[in-house]
């Protein structure tokens, strides 16, 4: 018993070590850390933005002061309703980041339970999952996204809901082959043989083991989640030009591209960075996590 | 087993998932929204709605229509595109051919840049080459297509020519006076490929510069996707005994690299040139919106504006059809490439 | 005898994240023309590395921290890459662990071996492209009739996977005696195969040998293998060569501690004598032990071993490192 009792503090220690040699791994390399400059500047704009700005802009409609270029008073300009660019991108963090942090995480939570039990139980269950998850994966994902969009109406609830139900497969397909994988090995075996239920089995032991993988795949998601959301509001599938949301920006000021490019240029701009330090985060973790990558 | 077994066993399971892709279909086009729009228009008159009712039955029990829908499916008789002011099947016949051109132009584009790319960023590991090409393909995957569109329109078709340098097109398919000039039989509806069999290379110019930006901007993001999964797979070929043997066993570099780690390396890839294609389909909407571009994907999006959910419900059952084939060619390339695939 | 390779002082290090390891620590031993020499020593003692150094096949993350490597007169450390393709293949070649998984899996066996084959110049000279051809399937034949592979034809026209793995490593060990090479590096040959195809493979290599006159340096951390096919041994330990000598002296009286522990591991026919095993693991490479690597595991450790380390001694006709042969009889 203490024999046990000393060998996983042993091993606990090490997977100590081996977690701060990680996060010092992480943290030399700059681009990551730069990425999650990025992504901590933006997730601060998102939750005190509306304490910076008047959070009334997107109502603050006025018409002599359209397409404004640049300037001390208004530093990106101002839109064809006369808003202020500057007020309204910082505005629009809050969307463009809760939908991609919220798809990701929403899809991954739905994606992991149907998968692992879809892997654990197997059979008639199993089959069935996996053959929606097929029918789904035959349709682009933009496409069957805009679809669903244009089915359910426009707003951003179901730009939300669109993209969910677009992204739940490729994560449910991936945690259906860990458990998979899991559940093959021996100590799942032993514990079933420990007398353990079938539940527990499933999230005492698989669970934790199929669980970083899982996180490098979220996290390399969320930047392009963020695109698809920017991509679908660009063609009008987003929410209304009262909800600054950055492809919605984008959208408004497109017919306008030659007359006032910073209508485009400063949200467009504003997307690829907050996805750039998703991305490079996102790299960043997979290179420390996935040991064969690390050299 | 041999491989045509695989193929025809593969063929079952697309025969299934077309299937369940006709359900979805069914349920967002009958079910979901209204059945009768896609068969009625401004013109048609009151008593003869009754007649359409009738003869598409949307009068009878679900599971009863969705057979009806896939008799409609087969034999072609989709209904209306409003945006198109057609028949939707014709709609398709018209606009569908430049998507695809435009789509294949972008997909060698891909090939073309992203797999050298690839290549050169695992050979030189962790130097400038693999860290610009890295940065490179991030800023890649990144970037949002509509801002990469708009701002390459902006650039060459506006900026270049207000400082009076040479510029493209900004938005169209082709000069339309230029072809009334030269007029371009239509074969097989794509027109580059059409105007240069005819030999009208007048033509075949002319609708390149239009192709241009629109095929960079939709290959754009998909470089980077491809750049990035070359780069890992080569670096994990080039990491195998087989490669380490290889050099133990005196072959050149050249034909270690070009040869043996090539092909082994190019297995994945090859199978996500099918997933690249199916996103390519989906993304030009965006791009064909931002280019004026007379295809599937612009009459999509003109659909999106004036609310005709028939017509991009018809591009998404001829775009899922199409995805799932290619995705099944690459399946059976790939058993090909690899032998020790089991069936 | 004439020498084929001679590695004088031969150190490499690798940059780890831990700190840089110290895989090999001055090691000299030479190999003499057609004899085969068995390089015996523990996991991480630096078997590998050495085979590695010499082929010039290291990873990235190493460093040749100094010495030479010998062979035909000239410095293969100092070869550009191009030369050293040269070497590879045609002069010295190797044969591995795991034949799983060193035959591209991807190719015929026929088109790897042909590659091969077209490092001679003797046969990539050859203009026409029939002759070519025919040359080469000859050749391939011929060297397959050497491991006593069945069916040569049908083994060319495979893939890697359709053989088993005994036959994978006579393919491999074909395709290293095919250009005649002066030295072949096998690294643990048969630790993957079955123990009865062990002895098959091992006999095979011995016979092509001979035939050729080729050089073997058989990496392994099976003495008993080194006992029946080896004419010297070298015994390394933590990145140092410990113990060189004829099979026969050394196996007759085993000198230095780490040597006579491991050939108390042995199971011995003739005697009752109980297996001990040695206690204690291998020392760290990042840091490691002053004085002697061993100290900590020898059971004859003296105060001297715990602060300076020992220098190679000739002693009773063979090479070793160790204090205990120090005072007695002075120095080399």
């Amino acid at each position: 018993m203490t024999s046990t009792n000393r060998n996983s503090s042993r091993t606990g220690s090490l997977k100590y070590k081996e977690f701060r040699y990680s996060l010092h791994l992480l943290f030399s390399n700059k681009l990551v850390v730069f990425g999650m400059c990025i992504v901590l500047f933006f997730s601060t704009l998102a939750i005190i933005g509306p304490l910076l700005v008047d959070p009334n802009e997107p109502m603050n409609v006025n018409f002599k002061n359209d397409l404004l270029p640049p300037s001390w008073e208004h530093p990106f300009g101002t839109d064809d309703l006369g808003r202020d660019v500057f007020k309204l991108v910082i505005l629009g963090a809050r969307y463009d980041l809760s939908i991609s942090l919220l798809v990701v995480a929403i899809a991954a939570i739905v994606g992991i339970f149907v998968g692992a039990v879809s892997g654990y139980v197997g059979g008639k269950v199993d089959e069935l999952f996996m053959r929606i998850v097929d029918i789904l994966f035959a349709f682009p994902g933009l496409i069957l996204a805009m679809a669903i969009s244009m089915v359910l109406g426009r707003s951003f609830l179901n730009l939300f809901l669109s993209l969910v139900l677009v992204w739940w497969t490729s994560y449910a397909r991936f945690m259906r082959g860990q458990v998979l994988a899991e559940r093959e090995k021996l100590y799942v075996k032993a514990s079933k043989s420990l007398g353990l239920s079938n539940f527990r089995t499933l999230f005492r032991h698989v669970l934790p083991n199929a669980v970083f993988p899982m996180i490098i795949l979220a996290t390399m998601d969320i930047g392009s989640v963020m695109l698809s959301a920017a991509g679908l509001s660009f063609i009008g599938l987003g929410p209304s030009p009262f909800e600054p949301e950055w492809g919605t920006l984008v959208n408004r000021g497109a017919p306008y591209l030659f007359m006032a490019p910073w209508l485009i240029s400063i949200p467009g701009v504003t997307i690829l960075l907050a996805s750039l330090g998703f991305n490079l985060m996102g790299d960043g973790i997979r290179d420390v996590l996935d040991p064969r990558l690390r050299r | 087993m041999k491989i045509y077994e695989y193929a025809i066993r593969r063929i079952f399971l697309l025969i299934f998932v077309i299937f369940g892709v006709t359900i979805i279909t069914f349920i967002f086009t009958r079910v979901l929204l209204n059945p009768l729009a896609a068969y009625i228009t401004d013109k048609t008159p009151p008593d003869a709605v009754i007649a359409i009712i009738q003869a598409h039955g949307f009068d009878r029990p679900i599971y009863e229509q969705y057979f009806i829908y896939l008799k409609d499916l087969v034999t072609l008789d989709w209904g209306w595109s409003n945006v198109g002011h057609m028949a939707l099947t014709d709609a398709i016949r018209t606009f569908f051919p430049a998507t695809v051109e435009l789509t294949i132009l972008a997909i060698i584009i891909t090939v073309l840049i992203g797999v050298p790319l690839g290549i050169i960023s695992a050979l030189k590991n962790n130097k400038w080459q693999d860290h610009a090409s890295r940065i490179f393909s991030l800023v890649g995957i990144s970037i949002p297509v509509f801002w990469l569109g708009l701002s390459l329109q902006y650039a060459f078709t506006y900026w270049t020519r207000s400082i009076g340098l040479p510029f493209l097109p900004s938005t169209g398919r082709v000069d339309p006076l230029l072809l009334i000039q030269n007029p371009v039989q239509g074969w097989t509806g794509m027109l580059m490929l059409d105007s240069f069999l005819q030999g009208n290379f007048v033509i075949t110019l002319d609708v390149f510069k239009h192709l241009i930006l629109p095929a960079i901007t939709l290959a754009f993001l998909n470089v980077g996707i491809l750049t990035r999964l070359t780069r890992s797979s080569m670096l994990e070929v080039i990491r195998q005994d087989y490669i380490t043997m290889a050099k133990a066993y005196g072959l050149p570099r050249r034909v270690i690299i070009y040869k043996y780690a090539l092909k082994n390396a190019m297995i994945p890839v090859i199978t996500s040139v099918g997933l690249i294609f199916g996103g390519m389909l989906g993304g030009a909407i965006i791009t064909e919106s931002i280019f004026s571009y007379p295809g599937m994907g612009w009459l999509s999006y003109r659909a999106i504006v004036f609310n005709d959910s028939n017509t991009i419900l018809a591009y998404v059952v001829v775009v899922a059809i199409i995805f799932v084939s290619v995705n099944l060619l690459v399946d059976i390339i790939y058993a090909w490439l690899d032998p020790r695939i089991k069936y | 005898m004439e020498k084929v390779l001679e590695v004088k002082d031969l150190s490499v290090q690798f940059k780890t994240y831990r700190g840089i390891v110290k895989a090999l620590n001055g090691i000299s031993f030479d190999v003499l023309k057609g004899e085969m020499l068995g390089l015996a020593g523990e996991t991480g003692s630096g078997k590998s590395v050495t085979s590695q150094a010499i082929m010039r096949t290291l990873p990235e993350n190493s460093k040749i921290a100094g010495g030479s490597v010998l062979f035909e007169g000239k410095d293969l450390l100092k070869l550009t890459e191009k030369d050293i393709e040269m070497v590879r293949g045609r002069s010295i070649t190797a044969v591995f662990q795991d034949p799983h998984t060193y035959l591209n899996p991807v190719f015929r066996i026929g088109q790897q071996f042909k590659d091969i084959l077209l490092n001679d110049p003797a046969i990539s000279s050859i203009k026409d492209k029939k002759k070519r051809e025919a040359t080469i399937n000859e050749k391939m034949t011929q060297s397959f009739r050497d491991v006593k592979m069945p069916s040569p034809e049908r083994i060319i026209r495979s893939y890697p996977h359709e053989l088993s793995g005994g036959m994978k490593q006579r393919v491999l060990i074909a395709m290293a005696f095919s250009l005649k090479p002066s030295l072949i590096i096998a690294d643990e040959p048969t630790t993957a195969l079955d123990v009865t195809i062990q002895a098959q493979v091992l006999r095979l290599m011995r016979e092509l040998q001979k035939k050729y006159h080729t050089s073997v340096v058989l990496i392994t951390h099976d003495l008993g293998v080194i006992a029946e096919n080896c004419d010297r041994i070298a015994i390394m330990y933590a990145g140092r060569i410990v113990e060189f000598g004829d099979v026969k002296t050394v196996y007759a009286k085993p000198l230095h501690p780490y040597t006579q522990g491991l050939m108390r591991a042995l199971p011995r026919a003739d005697k009752d004598a109980q297996i001990e095993s040695i206690g204690g693991t291998v020392p760290d490479l990042v840091n490691p032990p002053k004085g002697c690597t061993f100290h900590e595991r020898c059971r004859n450790v003296m105060d001297v071993c715990k602060t300076s380390p020992p220098s190679p001694l000739f002693h009773e006709g063979r090479i070793v490192e160790c204090h205990l042969y120090n005072e007695p009889l002075g120095g080399s």
